[in-house]
């Protein structure tokens, strides 16, 4: 199961992943696994237009201009974006 | 998806794949699809994990609307102020009648502190035991909705669990996001719980009294605070003392005005 994971949702991969397969054991989904995404926050300048990746501090401000008005573009994703169905896996 | 199958009577045997596979193992390999290298087939969904919770969030706000309440979220680490202020708002705030929804681990202590000032409160202790959730989520707030009475009031106060982590990830269905912070908890935290100082509409800075005797920098604070919210309306206050009290319920009746505008404000329905 892929999965993608904000910067700014309060998640730790590996938990969930070790929560996943407990959940799974001793179900038809036994041995499935979970592909994690980390997916960077990133906000957009208002002003400037500039796309600034926040990093490791979480300043909202635009790496360009400093300025605040900005828009987040990522980072709040918390998603099934797909499955990776195994034929005949269940058996 | 006609090559998916499931349960099918199959007998193919993949049990070489994954059996005896150890956890350190499994996060060592993350991306290594060797296992999977015939017979998948990959379906694109795109699923929001929390779309259950947040479909329930959605029935609560509507029925919060439906009856002319607006729902405040109240949240803040343990100890921070929530039911000394609480306290101190049902004592001013007359005019809008307010209901609480109580959020605790354990014990009606808090519930307690908060009878005798005529609103209605709904506890929600979330553990069993000692221990339990660390925060409310929209199908726990739904469960305390039919022992508030909805149609006799114009707000909802929901006290989250002490926390600043959890509550931040989960819409209860609240119209507003309020915080307190408490200055005996240190300058950083906006940048070490950025989510839920950035979730906020209203910070209320608590505990101002203490000032004096704190080495507390507030410029240092509000410019943590300001990087990573610069849209949250601060009030600085005192629980206690009763100081900012008042300007914290101008501001709720704001919301009011704002979110359930008929009611509680003297104004009509037809306006």
């Amino acid at each position: 199961m892929h999965v993608q994971i904000g910067q700014l949702r309060q998640i730790v991969p590996d938990t969930l992943a070790y929560c996943w397969e407990l959940l799974c054991a001793d179900t038809a989904l036994a041995g499935s696994r979970l592909e994690v995404e980390n997916i960077p926050a990133s906000i957009r300048c208002r002003a400037c237009g500039r796309t600034t990746e926040l990093g490791d501090l979480p300043v909202f401000a635009c790496g360009g201009c400093t300025g605040i008005n900005v828009e987040l573009l990522s980072g709040e994703e918390f998603l099934v974006t797909a499955l990776d169905l195994a034929e005949g896996a269940n058996s | 998806m006609g090559r998916f199958h499931r349960h099918d009577g199959t007998t193919h045997s993949h049990d070489d794949d994954h059996i005896g596979h150890s956890h350190d193992d499994d996060h060592a390999d993350v991306g290594d699809h060797s296992g999977y290298g015939t017979g998948t087939e990959r379906v694109e969904v795109l699923e929001r994990i929390f779309a259950e919770n947040d479909r329930t969030a959605a029935a609560n706000r509507a029925d919060f609307a439906g009856r002319g309440i607006c729902a405040v979220n109240l949240m803040s680490s343990p100890g921070a102020g929530k039911t000394e202020l609480l306290r101190q708002t049902l004592r001013r705030l007359s005019g809008p009648r307010i209901g609480i929804i109580e959020g605790d681990i354990e014990t009606s202590l808090d519930a307690d502190r908060l009878t005798g000032f005529g609103a209605s409160i709904a506890l929600v202790n979330t553990g069993h035991g000692f221990g339990g959730e660390c925060h409310l989520d929209a199908p726990m707030v739904r469960s305390a909705l039919p022992r508030l009475p909805l149609d006799d009031l114009d707000m909802v106060l929901i006290e989250n669990v002490g926390n600043l982590v959890c509550p931040a990830e989960f819409d209860v269905g609240e119209h507003a996001r309020a915080m307190v912070y408490s200055i005996t908890e240190g300058e950083e935290k906006p940048l070490k719980y950025p989510v839920m100082f950035r979730s906020c509409d209203l910070v209320v800075v608590n505990k101002m009294d203490l000032l004096p005797y704190l080495g507390f920098d507030l410029d240092l604070f509000l410019a943590n605070l300001r990087a990573v919210n610069p849209a949250a309306t601060v009030i600085q206050a005192s629980a206690r003392t009763g100081d900012g009290v008042e300007a914290w319920c101008q501001w709720l009746r704001g919301q009011i005005q704002t979110h359930a505008p008929a009611v509680g404000t003297g104004s009509t329905a037809t306006d």
